[in-house]
């Protein structure tokens, strides 16, 4: 009788009820970046993952196998996500799998939440955050897990009831026969379906069966599910078989009680005398079975329960927060009344103070509590009141402190964020400047757009501001990457900038500004690289003079050419670096652009590409700086609303100034020219000398170059000798005259008197300057011009 | 453990049914309502691979087939499983449109055991699927 098959239960270990393979997740959407993303973001998960790319795949995988959790976008062509899930969960087999429906459009949720709210349902917000959705699905499938385990376990359960080589019978609270595993009903001759309802005293040999009521009896007054300490404690009785024989057995008897059963049972089992060390092992087994029941039910208890604590909180701010989850707590302990309360220690950790309560609390009851923390400093406590002057149970405690951890990571998420963003709004505030200063001579305009996506300040900015001499200073500037800490540096970066621009008495070159820049970048912590661009703008002097440390490069629009300012030197960062003044010279009507990434960068093409769009729009834009810098924006690559990164744009725009112009008043003037940057160093005379040479002689006659050559060697030896800083020579051709103008920064002629003395101009060699042409003059500041008539009969018909 | 004990639906229970429907939300709401009475569904979404499915399932004890399918319609199918000496006898159940009123007798015509209209009244379908099952 007790040579059949092996026990269907792993003997005596728990390994058997553990699930050892994982199933897989089903993740449907119809776009297959979408699926690339969740595959990319779930991989660290560990679950496998299978894709679908419509509801009828989703369905008919369903169909085929067995899943832990699905992931299902709710628009889709065809079957809709709705739809599936309403398939799923009418379906047994699928009806608690958990779904969690992903939907970029805030309306979906009400539906979702309403039409399914039972059960395991959830939903992510697309863009979805990985971080987020990874812990969602990680708490869902381990809860399916469980909830597998559980059922795992009681098909082992049965199992071991039915294929068990002992007899087992279960009996109601009237001692009859319930169910009767094959293994007893062999033993009296019988088959389980006839057993049931027959009192179990009719089996037993009359004279056995007072132990055998007695035994009963006793079992009822145990605490459940304990057997006889020893085998001393047990009793032999006879089975009096329906056939008539008679068989001898140890019966041991213990109660089963189940959170599914109205009353409780008694479970007896029979071993045949010979094999009471095998019922010893099947003893063994039932505790074992029992207590791995026990064990899986309250965990899938308890992870349903931190579930429901964590589950789809959508509050912004640690105010909103706080009081969310403390009703939350109170509904999953059932609790009279729950406390969160954060203390001045949440303050450090940048959090703000906060105290929420639900339900009423007993003034004589007790509170129970658990940490919040943060950083591993405590900030303050969940607080529970069970109510009835009740404690809370071992696996209460345990899920107290478990909600308590998972809040402290909510309540410091959202402070975070909600930081983040706050920070984010304020420095893109600050870094840029309340108004645009005023100039005689300068229309400027400037425009600043934040980037659309999520609240990362792009490290972009501007500032503008004049000196007392009438000249313009204008800053562009660009932090590699992004992030609250590069952008903070910037800030500071931009009053260094500005002290270093102004600060002095005589106001250092924008090279000398971008040099100290550097040297002050390197006494900070930070490892962000900058692009800055410093301009100056003299519109009295027609000049401009900048330097570049790796920004992209101003445009200059003259005579509705457009011409990139070039010369670039590295960008501010950890490295040692060398930064240079540039000058061009410019004049009225003339327009200059200062602009950063955003408004010329495309992903898919190279900056030059972008720079060209820029030139091609500037070239054919208005005038007038507000318009033109619109007109410049709707050029910019994919003009969406949101722009991917930050777009700034400056434009400084010449016009007539209010006092005159000493300019030569010939309006004929034609293409083609000179503009050098000359160093104010002894080699400028006969640099400036040979540039025009180099220039006009072709064109002039010796005699008029020679007369222009000594000229402009004098003015350049006095620029050089009593000028600051860089000088400019521009010349340029008229069919009747050359024109020659020379420029430096120095305090210059701005003493002399309007009229021209000869005595003073002696004193400055400047009476060769007067007798080699055909006029000269001043214009206040830094620039001295003269003109050299052509002879009409020599004068060629046209110049290149 | 006693509580998961389930009395079934006897001449049901543990059944194979081979469910031919091209529209897989029907395949997916039959096979809800055939699992939950113990039964067994394998399932094919047109004629052609019903076919393949029933030679791979031998065992098939009873056939749900939709007569309205692009390619192979059901009329289609049910003759050509008819066609099979060893399928000649098995219950074949077609699934028709009510307001098609002929379908029934060229559905029968084709070699269908029964017909049922949709949407598919499940108690309805249950007693039949007994009837064709029972013996």
């Amino acid at each position: 009788m007790m040579r059949e098959a092996p026990p269907v239960l792993p003997g005596g270990s728990m390994a058997g009820l553990a699930v050892d393979e994982r199933m897989p997740i089903l993740i449907v959407d119809d776009r297959e970046e979408n699926l690339k993303a969740l595959e990319a973001v779930l991989a660290p998960v560990g679950y496998p993952l299978v894709r679908a790319t419509s509801g009828k795949d989703a369905l008919r995988l369903l169909l085929e196998r067995d899943f832990a959790l699905v992931l299902l976008d709710v628009r889709m062509p065809g079957i809709d996500g709705l739809e599936t899930a309403r398939l799923i969960k009418g379906r047994e087999r699928t009806s608690e799998l958990p779904i969690v429906f992903l939907t970029a459009a805030r309306e979906d949720v009400a539906g979702i939440l309403r039409g399914y709210g039972v059960g395991a349902i959830d939903y992510v917000l697309k863009p979805f955050d990985p971080e987020l959705l990874r812990s969602k699905v990680a708490v869902f499938a381990e809860l399916e897990h469980s909830r597998r385990a559980l059922r795992r376990s009681e098909a082992f359960l049965l199992a071991a009831f039915e294929a068990a080589p002992i007899g087992k019978t279960v009996l109601d609270s009237e001692r009859r026969i319930v169910r009767a595993n094959p293994a007893f009903a062999r033993m009296v001759g019988s088959t389980p379906e006839q057993l049931a309802g027959i009192e179990i005293a009719e089996l037993c040999a009359p004279a056995d069966r007072e132990a055998l009521s007695d035994l009963l009896d006793q079992v009822g007054a145990e605490d459940a599910g304990v057997p006889p300490a020893d085998d001393e404690a047990g009793i032999d009785l006879r089975l009096h078989g329906l056939n008539g024989r008679e068989t001898w057995v140890a019966p041991t008897a213990s109660i089963i009680e189940s959170s599914e059963l109205a009353v409780s049972l008694r479970l007896i089992q029979w071993v045949d005398v010979g094999a009471r060390r095998r019922a010893e092992v099947a003893r063994a087994e039932l505790m074992l079975e029992q207590a791995a029941r026990a064990h899986a039910e309250a965990e899938a208890d308890h992870l349903e329960k931190l579930r429901q604590l964590g589950e789809g909180v959508e509050s912004v701010t640690v105010a909103e927060l706080v009081p969310e989850l403390t009703e939350r707590l109170r509904a999953v302990f059932s609790a009279r009344a729950a406390e969160i309360q954060l203390d001045e220690h949440a303050e450090s950790a940048g959090i703000a103070v906060a105290r929420a309560r639900a339900g009423t609390r007993d003034p004589d009851g007790r509170w129970q509590e658990a940490a919040v923390t943060a950083d591993g400093m405590v900030i303050g406590a969940v607080r529970v009141q069970p109510g009835d002057g009740r404690l809370l149970t071992a696996a209460e405690q345990a899920l107290l402190r478990d909600a308590a951890e998972h809040f402290s990571l909510l309540i410091r998420r959202v402070a975070l964020q909600h930081r983040e963003h706050q920070i984010a709004v304020e420095l893109q505030r600050g870094l840029m400047p309340a108004r645009l200063p005023t100039v005689p001579g300068v229309e400027i305009a400037a425009h600043y757009q934040a980037a659309g996506v999520g609240a990362e300040v792009g490290g972009d900015w501007y500032d503008a501001f004049t000196f007392r001499d009438g000249r313009l200073g204008v800053v562009v500037g660009d932090v590699t990457g992004s992030g609250i800490r590069a952008a903070s540096t910037m800030g500071q970066l931009r009053s260094v900038t500005r002290a270093f621009a102004l600060g002095d008495e005589t106001p250092p070159s924008p090279a000398e500004v971008l040099i100290r820049l550097r040297h002050y970048q390197q006494t900070l912590d930070s490892e962000a690289m900058f692009t800055l661009l410093y301009l100056v703008l003299d519109p009295a002097a027609g000049t401009v003079t900048w330097a570049n440390a790796g920004h992209l490069p101003p445009l200059l629009r003259a005579a509705g050419r457009v011409q990139v300012l070039q010369g670039t030197d590295t960008m501010l960062s950890v490295g040692s670096a060398e930064y240079h003044d540039r000058h061009a010279l410019v004049r009225e009507g003339d327009t200059l652009i200062l602009y950063t990434d955003g408004l010329v960068e495309r992903r898919d093409e190279a900056i030059d590409a972008g720079i060209g769009r820029l030139a091609a729009a500037l070239a054919g834009g208005p005038q007038e700086p507000d318009a033109l810098c619109a007109h410049i924006l709707k050029a910019r690559p994919g003009p969406g609303a949101q722009p991917e990164d930050d777009v700034t744009a400056v434009v400084l725009h010449l016009v007539a100034r209010d006092r005159g112009q000493l300019r030569a008043a010939d309006g004929s003037r034609q293409a083609g020219g000179l503009e050098v940057a000359l160093p104010a160093t002894a080699q400028a005379p006969g640099q400036a000398r040979r540039a025009l040479e180099r220039t006009f002689a072709e064109i002039l006659e010796p005699e008029e170059l020679e007369r222009a050559q000594l000229a402009v060697s004098e003015i350049v030896t006095n620029s050089v000798r009593h000028g600051q800083g860089p000088i400019v020579l521009r010349a340029e051709m008229t069919e009747a005259r050359l024109l020659v103008e020379v420029v430096d920064h120095g305090p210059g002629f701005e003493y002399l008197p309007r009229a021209v003395d000869d005595a003073e101009v002696g004193g400055w060699g400047l009476s060769i300057v007067a007798a080699e042409t055909s006029r000269w003059g001043l214009r206040e500041g830094a620039l001295v011009w003269f003109e050299i008539d052509r002879d009409p009969v020599r004068s060629p018909a046209g110049i290149v | 453990m006693l509580g998961h004990l389930r009395s079934g639906d006897a001449p049901l229970q543990g059944r194979k049914v081979l469910v031919i429907d091209d529209d897989i939300r029907n395949v997916f709401a039959l096979t809800s309502t055939l699992e939950q009475r113990g039964m067994k569904v394998v399932f094919a979404e047109n004629g052609r691979e019903g076919l393949e499915r029933l030679q791979q399932h031998a065992n098939t004890d009873l056939v749900l087939l939709d007569i309205m399918m692009p390619e192979m319609d059901g009329y289609e199918t049910a003759r050509a499983i008819r066609a099979m000496p060893r399928f000649e006898h098995l219950p074949i159940i077609s699934l028709t449109a009510k307001a098609m009123k002929g379908d029934r007798e060229k559905a029968l015509a084709a070699g269908a055991s029964d017909y049922i209209t949709k949407p598919v009244d499940v108690e309805q379908l249950v007693s039949m699927m007994r009837v064709w099952l029972g013996a």
